[in-house]
C-alpha cells in the first residue's frame, strides 16, 4: 500500500502542483483546504506525512501543528510556507515540525526530505536535483 | 443697662455720636416746615464767655444760644392735644413724646402717634419711659405697662399677670431678664407669649418681706437692686437679686446704724460699679457687700408716714454721677419753714462741696450730665452748667417764654429740645461750625515716617466728644477719627505732603483748617521706596531670566515630547512597513510557488512529454519566475536590514569552504558558457565569525554577477587571503568588460544596473550588490570594487577573524 501524504494548503493551484509532483513519486495525496478539514482527514486517512501551510483561512497553522502533534507524536510534519520570517522556523520546530520548507519549494529537496521522513529510499529517483542549501538568495 | 426718663424737669445726655448720625438736624427742620410750623426767629445775643473770665458772682458767666433755627412744635395744631409732659430719645435716634393719653414718636421726618393717629391709646399717665435692649421701649403708666418693640405695641395690665397696674420700675439685668416692679411685687417678663408678645412669666415671691418696690437698678455685676417700702413696718428696705437668690440687705450685719428705715431716696452706681444710696441726710456706698457712709448733708427726716404718701421720693436727694466720677446729690433741705433746694458734690477724692446758690434758681430742679463732664441743673427758671470755677447760665429764649422748663434734652443729632409748660421747642444747633485750631506748632519738615498733629476741636457746647475729625493726606481718602486724639500719620513716604483737617459736630457743621504742607525726608535705611526700586530692578533682571529659562525649558520639553511622539509614530510606521513587506512578499510567493510548481512538473515530464522547444520556453518561464523570487527575497532582506531586524546566526566558518560550495553550485552555469571558475589557496586562513547562509548569499551574488558579465570563455578567480592582522579577505575577479570609474561609486546603490553590458541570460534586479555590502557590513566587514574597463572587475570584501571579532 502506497504511503499517503496529507497536504494542508488553502491555495488550490499550489496544492495541485504539489499533488502532481508527489503522485509522480508514487505516493498518494490528500488535500485539506483548512486547518479543521486537515484535522478531520488526519483521522480518516491516517497519512504517513503531513505537509502543512502556516497561513490558513481558519486557524493559525502552528496551532494546527500542535493539535496534530498531540494526536500523533511520531507523524512526520513538514511546515511548507511562503513566510520567510526569521522567527517562524524556530517556532515551527518548537511546535513539533520535523522540517521547514520555504516556498517556492525545490522539488528535489522536497522529495529527498519526504522520502527520508517516511522511510523510503531515494535511489529510485531519476530526477536531477540540486544539492540542498542552494536556495536562491 | 437701661436708661430712663422720669417725669418732670431733667436732662438726658446722649453718648457721643459718630459722624454717620450727624445729618438728622436738617431733615427735622424740613419736616417741621412741611408741617407748616413757622420758626420763631429768636434773636439771642450770644456770648460765649471763657471760663477764665468768670466773675465772682454765683452765676459766673452765661452761655447763650443763638437759636436762629428755633422751632416750636405745636401739638395743638398737629394732634389737638396739650403740650407733651415727657420726652425721650431712644437709642435709635427716635424722639418719643408722652402726651395726654398717647405717645407720639418722631423719627425726624414724621410724627406718628402710637395708636396710628386717633390719639386714643388710653395708656394713662406715663410715669417713666424705660428702654431695654432691642431697642424696646417701656412706658410705665398708672394703667399698666405698655411696650413698644419692632413697631408693635403691646400692653400688660393687671389682669395680664402684673401684681398691680402701677408699675414703678422696669429693669433688664445683665442676662437680659426683664423685671417689672410694682407696689405689690416683682414680675419676671419675657417675650414668649406667642408672636413675641411680652408676658408675665412668673411672680417672684420675695421670701422675707412684702415689698412695695419703687425703684430698681441693674448693676454691672449682674445683680438687680430694688428699693422698696416694707409695708409691715412702714420702713424702706433695699435688697438685691442675683443668680436667682434674693439678698435682703436691710438685715445684713454691717448696716450703718444711721441708715434710717423708711428714709431711702435714691440709688445709683458709681464708676466702680458700687451701689450708692441716699437717705435723708447721708450718702452710702455698698462696697464688697459692706455699707459705708461717704457723705452727709443737712436734711430733714420726713415724718414716718410721709414715705407712704410719697413712696417714690420724687426729686429728693437724687444722685447723679458725672463723667469725672463726682457724685452729686440734689434735693430739698429744710430751711426754716420752707424747703429749699440743696446741691452737694462729693469728688472722687472725698472732697465735699455745697452749692448754696442753687437755692435761688427756683424750685423743681433736677440734675443731668452735661458736656465735658459738667453737670446741668435744670429748674423752672433755666439751665445752669457747672464749670471749674462756678456756674454759668444758659440764656434761652428771651423773647419766648422758656421759663417753666419741664425737661431739656440734648439729642444725638445735636439738637436741643426744650419742653416747657407752654410748648415744645427745638434748637437745631446747626448754624455754627465747631471750633478747630491746631494745638502747638505743626511741623513742616519731618525726619521720620511717623508724625503726630494735635488739634483742638470743640462744638458750640465746648465739648470735643461730639466732634469728629476728618483727616485727609495729600487730598486722598478722608479718614474720620475722634477729636480728642492727635492725628497720627504713619508710613509717610519721603517728599512733599499736605494735610487737611476738618471737624464735624453732631449737627453736621463742618470747620476746615487751611491745608498744612510739610516735607518728609528719611534716612536711607528708612527709604522703603528705594528698597522697592531695588527689589523691582532685581525683579526686572531676574524675573525675565527665570521666565526665559523656564520658557526654554518648557519649549525643550515640548520638543522632546514631540520628538518622542514622532519617534513612536515612526516606529509604528516602520513596523507597519515591515509587516507590509512581509505580507506582500508572502502574497507574491504564493502564486510564484504555483507557477514554479507547474513549470517544474512540466519540465520533469509529469503529466506528459513536452517538445524540446516547449522545454526551452518553459525554462524561460522558470528563469523569470526565479528572478521574481530573488527579487522578492532581496526586497525582504533589504527591508530587514533597513529595520535592523535581520538576525545573523553566526558561527565559526571558513570562507574558503563557503566559496567552495557556491562554486560547486554555480559550476553547471559556468560550464554552459565555458567559463572557468577557479578557487585560489586560502583553506588555511583563519576562521571568521559569521552567518554561513548570509556569506553564502554574498558569494552567490558576486560570483553570479561575475558569471553574468563575463563573456564566453572567460575566467573567474575566487581568492581567500589573510593579512595576518585580524582580517580575512576574499575577492572575486572576472575578465569582463569592467566598470567605468564613474559607475563604480554607484554600483552598490539599490536598483543600480550597469548599462548595456548584460551577457548572461537573466538580469538582476539591481539589489544584489547593495544587499551584499549591507550584509558584509553587518559582520563588521567592508566591501568594495576595483575595475579597469576592458580588463575586468574585482569585487572584494573582508571580514574580521574570530579572534579579532571577539576583542
Amino acid at each position: 500500500m502506497n504511503k499517503k501524504v496529507l497536504i494542508v494548503e488553502d491555495e488550490e493551484d499550489v496544492a495541485q502542483a504539489m499533488c502532481d509532483r508527489i503522485e509522480s513519486w508514487g505516493l498518494e495525496t490528500a488535500v485539506a483546504a483548512t486547518g479543521r478539514a486537515g484535522l478531520e482527514m488526519l483521522d480518516q486517512i491516517h497519512p504517513d506525512i503531513v505537509l502543512l501551510d502556516i497561513r490558513l483561512p481558519d486557524r493559525n497553522g502552528l496551532d494546527v501543528l500542535r493539535d496534530i502533534r498531540q494526536r500523533s507524536a511520531d507523524l512526520p510534519i513538514f511546515v511548507v510556507t511562503a513566510s520567510h520570517g526569521s522567527d517562524i522556523e524556530p517556532r515551527a520546530r518548537e511546535a513539533g515540525a520535523n522540517e521547514y520548507i520555504l516556498k517556492p519549494y525545490h522539488p528535489g529537496e522536497l522529495r529527498r526530505k519526504i522520502f527520508k521522513a517516511i522511510g523510503l529510499g531515494t535511489t529510485d529517483s531519476a530526477e536531477s536535483e540540486q544539492s540542498p542549501g542552494t536556495h536562491p538568495g | 443697662m437701661n436708661r430712663e426718663r422720669t417725669e418732670g424737669t431733667g436732662f438726658i445726655r446722649r453718648p457721643p455720636v459718630s459722624a454717620t448720625c450727624c445729618g438728622r438736624a436738617k431733615p427735622m427742620g424740613d419736616s417741621a416746615r412741611r408741617l407748616g410750623l413757622r420758626p420763631s426767629m429768636v434773636c439771642l445775643m450770644l456770648c460765649l464767655a471763657a471760663v477764665a473770665d468768670a466773675t465772682e458772682d454765683q452765676v459766673a458767666s452765661t452761655f447763650s444760644l443763638e437759636a436762629r433755627n428755633l422751632q416750636e412744635y405745636s401739638f395743638e395744631k398737629m394732634f389737638r392735644t396739650p403740650v407733651p409732659y415727657l420726652m425721650y430719645e431712644s437709642s435709635d435716634g427716635i424722639m418719643w413724646f408722652a402726651v395726654e393719653d398717647d405717645v407720639v414718636r418722631c423719627d425726624g421726618w414724621t410724627w406718628l402717634p402710637l395708636d396710628g393717629g386717633r390719639m386714643q391709646l388710653g395708656i394713662g399717665h406715663v410715669r417713666k419711659i424705660v428702654e431695654t435692649r432691642g431697642p424696646t421701649l417701656w412706658f410705665l403708666t398708672n394703667a399698666g405697662l405698655v411696650c413698644q418693640r419692632d413697631g408693635k405695641v403691646y400692653r400688660l395690665r393687671q389682669n395680664d399677670g402684673l401684681p398691680v397696674a402701677d408699675v414703678r420700675a422696669v429693669v433688664e439685668d445683665r442676662n437680659g431678664q426683664l423685671w417689672a416692679a410694682s407696689g405689690k411685687g416683682i414680675a419676671a417678663i419675657s417675650f414668649d407669649g406667642g408672636d413675641g408678645t411680652p408676658s408675665v412669666r412668673r411672680i417672684e415671691q420675695i421670701p422675707f418681706l412684702e415689698p412695695e418696690v419703687n425703684r430698681a437698678l441693674a448693676a454691672p455685676d449682674g445683680s438687680v437692686w430694688f428699693m422698696a417700702l416694707r409695708r409691715s413696718t412702714d420702713s424702706a428696705v433695699i435688697f438685691r437679686h442675683k443668680s436667682g437668690v434674693w439678698w435682703p440687705f436691710a438685715y445684713q450685719s454691717g448696716t450703718p446704724e444711721d441708715l434710717p428705715e423708711g428714709c431711702l431716696h435714691d440709688m445709683a452706681v458709681d464708676p466702680e460699679g458700687n451701689l450708692l444710696v441716699t437717705s435723708c441726710r447721708s450718702l452710702y456706698r455698698c462696697r464688697n457687700m459692706r455699707w459705708e457712709c461717704i457723705g452727709a448733708f443737712p436734711g430733714q427726716e420726713p415724718a414716718r408716714n410721709q414715705s407712704r404718701r410719697e413712696p417714690d421720693h420724687r426729686d429728693q436727694n437724687k444722685i447723679l454721677v458725672s463723667d469725672d466720677g463726682s457724685i452729686w446729690v440734689y434735693g430739698l433741705a429744710q430751711s426754716g419753714p420752707a424747703m429749699t433746694a440743696s446741691l452737694f458734690r462729693f469728688s472722687r477724692e472725698g472732697k465735699e462741696t455745697e452749692y448754696p446758690e442753687v437755692g435761688s434758681w427756683g424750685s423743681a430742679a433736677s440734675l443731668m450730665r452735661g458736656p465735658n463732664a459738667s453737670v446741668l441743673a435744670v429748674t423752672e427758671q433755666g439751665v445752669w452748667q457747672s464749670a471749674a470755677s462756678g456756674w454759668r447760665r444758659w440764656e434761652i429764649g428771651k423773647d419766648t417764654d422758656h421759663t417753666a422748663l419741664r425737661q431739656v434734652l440734648m439729642a444725638s443729632n445735636g439738637a436741643l429740645w426744650l419742653l416747657t409748660q407752654r410748648g415744645l421747642f427745638r434748637y437745631a444747633m446747626d448754624t455754627e461750625p465747631p471750633q478747630l485750631t491746631p494745638k502747638g506748632d505743626w511741623p513742616t519738615h519731618l525726619h521720620e515716617a511717623t508724625a503726630s498733629f494735635a488739634v483742638e476741636a470743640k462744638d458750640r457746647w465746648g465739648t470735643s466728644d461730639r466732634v469728629v475729625l476728618e483727616v485727609s493726606l495729600d487730598g486722598q481718602g478722608v479718614v474720620s477719627q475722634a477729636a480728642d486724639a492727635p492725628i497720627l500719620l504713619k508710613r509717610l513716604s519721603p517728599g512733599n505732603h499736605f494735610l487737611q483737617v476738618g471737624a464735624v459736630d453732631a449737627g453736621g457743621n463742618r470747620q476746615v483748617l487751611p491745608a498744612h504742607p510739610f516735607r518728609v525726608s528719611l534716612p536711607l535705611w528708612q527709604r522703603g521706596d528705594l528698597l522697592a526700586i531695588l527689589l523691582i530692578s532685581l525683579l526686572f533682571v531676574g524675573a525675565p531670566s527665570i521666565a526665559y529659562a523656564s520658557y526654554k525649558h518648557r519649549r525643550l520639553k515640548q520638543s522632546l515630547a514631540a520628538l518622542q511622539s514622532a519617534n513612536v509614530r515612526l516606529q509604528q510606521a516602520d513596523r507597519l512597513k515591515s509587516d507590509f513587506v512581509a505580507n506582500v512578499s508572502h502574497e507574491f510567493r504564493t502564486p510564484l510557488t504555483a507557477i514554479m510548481g507547474f513549470v517544474d512538473n512540466l519540465l520533469d515530464g509529469i503529466g506528459g512529454s513536452v517538445t524540446e522547444k516547449q522545454v526551452r520556453s518553459l525554462e524561460r518561464v522558470k528563469a523569470n519566475a526565479e528572478r521574481l523570487g530573488h527579487l522578492i527575497n532581496d526586497l525582504l532582506d533589504l527591508r530587514r536590514i533597513e529595520s535592523g531586524r535581520l538576525e545573523l546566526h553566526c558561527s565559526q566558518i571558513k570562507l574558503h569552504e563557503v566559496a567552495t560550495g557556491i562554486i560547486a553550485t554555480l559550476a553547471p552555469r559556468a560550464e554552459e558558457r565555458s567559463i572557468q571558475i577557479s578557487l585560489g589557496a586560502g583553506a588555511d586562513c583563519p576562521m571568521v565569525w559569521a552567518d554561513r547562509n548570509r556569506i553564502a548569499q554574498v558569494y552567490t551574488n558576486i560570483i553570479g554577477n561575475a558569471l553574468r558579465f563575463t563573456p564566453q570563455g572567460g575566467r573567474i578567480l575566487v581568492e581567500v587571503k589573510t593579512d595576518g592582522n585580524g582580517w580575512v579577505y576574499s575577492a572575486v575577479s572576472d575578465t569582463g568588460q569592467g566598470i567605468p570609474p564613474e559607475e563604480q561609486k554607484r554600483i552598490f546603490d539599490r536598483f543600480y544596473q550597469v548599462a548595456g553590458v548584460m551577457t548572461g541570460k537573466t538580469k538582476g534586479a539591481g539589489l544584489g550588490l547593495a544587499i551584499c555590502k549591507e550584509l558584509v557590513e553587518l559582520h563588521d566587514g567592508t566591501m568594495g570594487v576595483e575595475s579597469k574597463p576592458g580588463e575586468g572587475s574585482t569585487f572584494f570584501f573582508r571580514l574580521p577573524t574570530v579572534e579579532s571579532s571577539r576583542t
